[in-house]
């Protein structure tokens, strides 16, 4: 009864200490890691030259779209979006099915775990 | 020792007729043919709408959905680059969606007789913001330059498959059907693994792009572009109809409404409508291969119709045979004619 009763208790704390721990916990390693396929079109700082893509340069809090002399896609200036870490999650899925119109030409991340820790990543520059 | 010649003979023989076939079906005159049926297939609007549509009927392949996308391929004259030369651009969605930013490029075509193939040398071009549309502007082909910055040396080498053209990519110069960059802005190893097939009417485009881990150099590396379960996406090309369109009300034109004259292909070409009081909706015309008569029988069935930006729902349809020259709508608010 006692096992029953911490395993009820432990399935019900489970998600929610889950949740806590992705949100908080950044794998930078793998995040770096991961950006090497973004580095491809992406710079990280404003110092560079731009290539196929804008600078992610502060792109945590920022509007999407919004980097000056970059020419987006209307899809993406349109979009509304503010870009934080839950935000990318969801784009760097699939990011043509994520926001069809897009110009980006990558295929995605299948790993929620890869594209936490990338979106985290990005938070740092 | 006459059992020992015989068999030298013989192997001989064997090995000359492995080889002759190799060789008949690459020889000079025939890839001159190859170079002038590329040269005469290749170049038009193509859009992938055909295939999206598809896979919203059938069912998508594994992967998912295919994204829609607009090419044209055009034959330029800059002989600064080369005497057989096609220019091609992608746009996102349709002609009228943005330009997909480093697929501008321009196809150098030759006939290499030590590859004993069609080569095609995609090669990225410098400045391609200024150079947008670069085929239809005479002023900006004197102006195109390949990037320098570009550090792929790939060629898809094209010979002839049955009715298709077909043409794996290779490092320039050298055996094998895959393409290992560097670039030169990042240092990165890239492997290109594509195979072009080319038809009269149609192009399956397979693009399959890996990044390699400088820690694993042995390996081919991560897919970054292109798709896991390598469908190939289908190009499909369009024939130019000149479209007339007029507004109409109570079935009479429209004070001050004058007749807007535009170019659609019949691959997904399409107006928006907005000019029309019909915000929010397009015109388009398509040639859509559909499962009639018999499920058996897929044959192109030619349709106008206007279609609603939300869901791309089709509001009104009008049909035609498929190589039909004339395909009109009249709906409550608009008469459109479509000719070619």
């Amino acid at each position: 009864m006692k096992t029953i009763l911490l395993a009820s208790i432990l399935v019900m704390v489970q998600p929610v200490f889950g949740q806590s721990v992705s949100n908080t916990q950044c794998n930078l390693a793998v995040g770096e890691e991961v950006f090497a396929l973004c580095s491809a079109c992406h710079t990280r700082s404003t110092a560079e030259p731009a290539r196929e893509g804008p600078s992610l340069f502060g792109v945590i809090g920022r509007k999407a779209g919004s980097v000056s002399g970059y020419k987006f896609s209307p899809a993406l200036s349109g979009s509304g979006w503010t870009w934080d870490e839950n935000m990318l999650n969801q784009f760097l899925k699939n990011p043509r099915q994520a926001l069809p119109g897009t110009t980006m030409t990558f295929i995605g991340l299948k790993s929620e775990t890869e594209r936490r820790a990338v979106a985290c990543y990005m938070g740092t520059f | 020792m006459r059992l020992k010649l015989t068999k030298i003979i013989s192997l001989l023989w064997l090995v000359f007729f492995s080889q002759t076939p190799a060789l008949a079906s690459n020889s000079n005159p025939e890839l001159q043919a190859v170079l002038r049926d590329l040269m005469t297939w290749w170049p038009g609007e193509y859009d992938t709408l055909a295939q999206v549509k598809i896979e919203q009927q059938q069912g998508a392949p594994p992967d998912g959905p295919h994204d829609r996308q607009y090419r044209v391929f055009a034959r330029v004259n800059v002989p600064h680059i080369g005497e057989n030369v096609i220019y091609g651009e992608v746009h996102s969605v349709n002609k009228d969606g943005p330009l997909i930013k480093g697929q501008q490029v321009l196809y150098i075509v030759s006939i290499d007789n030590e590859q004993q193939a069609v080569v095609v040398r995609g090669r990225r071009i410098k400045d391609g913001a200024l150079h947008e549309q670069a085929h239809l502007y005479p002023e900006k082909l004197h102006t195109l330059e390949l990037d320098s910055a570009y550090g792929g040396n790939c060629d898809f080498r094209f010979r002839r498959y049955g009715r298709d053209l077909r043409g794996w990519l290779a490092n320039a110069g050298q055996a094998g059907t895959v393409c290992t960059m560097q670039s030169k802005v990042t240092g990165q190893t890239m492997t290109w693994d594509a195979d072009w097939a080319i038809t009269p009417s149609e192009i399956w485009v397979f693009d399959n792009g890996y990044l390699q881990n400088p820690a694993q150099p042995e390996k081919l590396g991560r897919l970054f572009a292109g798709r896991e379960d390598r469908v190939a996406e289908r190009l499909y090309k369009g024939r130019p109809f000149t479209c007339s369109i007029r507004g109409i009300a109570d079935g009479k034109e429209l004070k001050n409404s004058a007749v807007r004259t535009v170019v659609l292909h019949d691959r997904g070409g399409e107006l928006n409508l907005g000019d029309f009081g019909s915000a929010g909706h397009k015109l388009r015309l398509l040639r859509l291969p559909q499962p009639a008569p018999a499920p058996e029988y897929w044959a192109d069935v030619l349709t106008l119709s206007v279609v609603a930006d939300v869901q791309d729902k089709t509001m009104m349809e009008s049909r035609a045979t498929p190589w039909a020259r004339t395909v009109k709508l009249n709906t409550d608010t608009l008469q459109a004619r479509c000719k070619i």
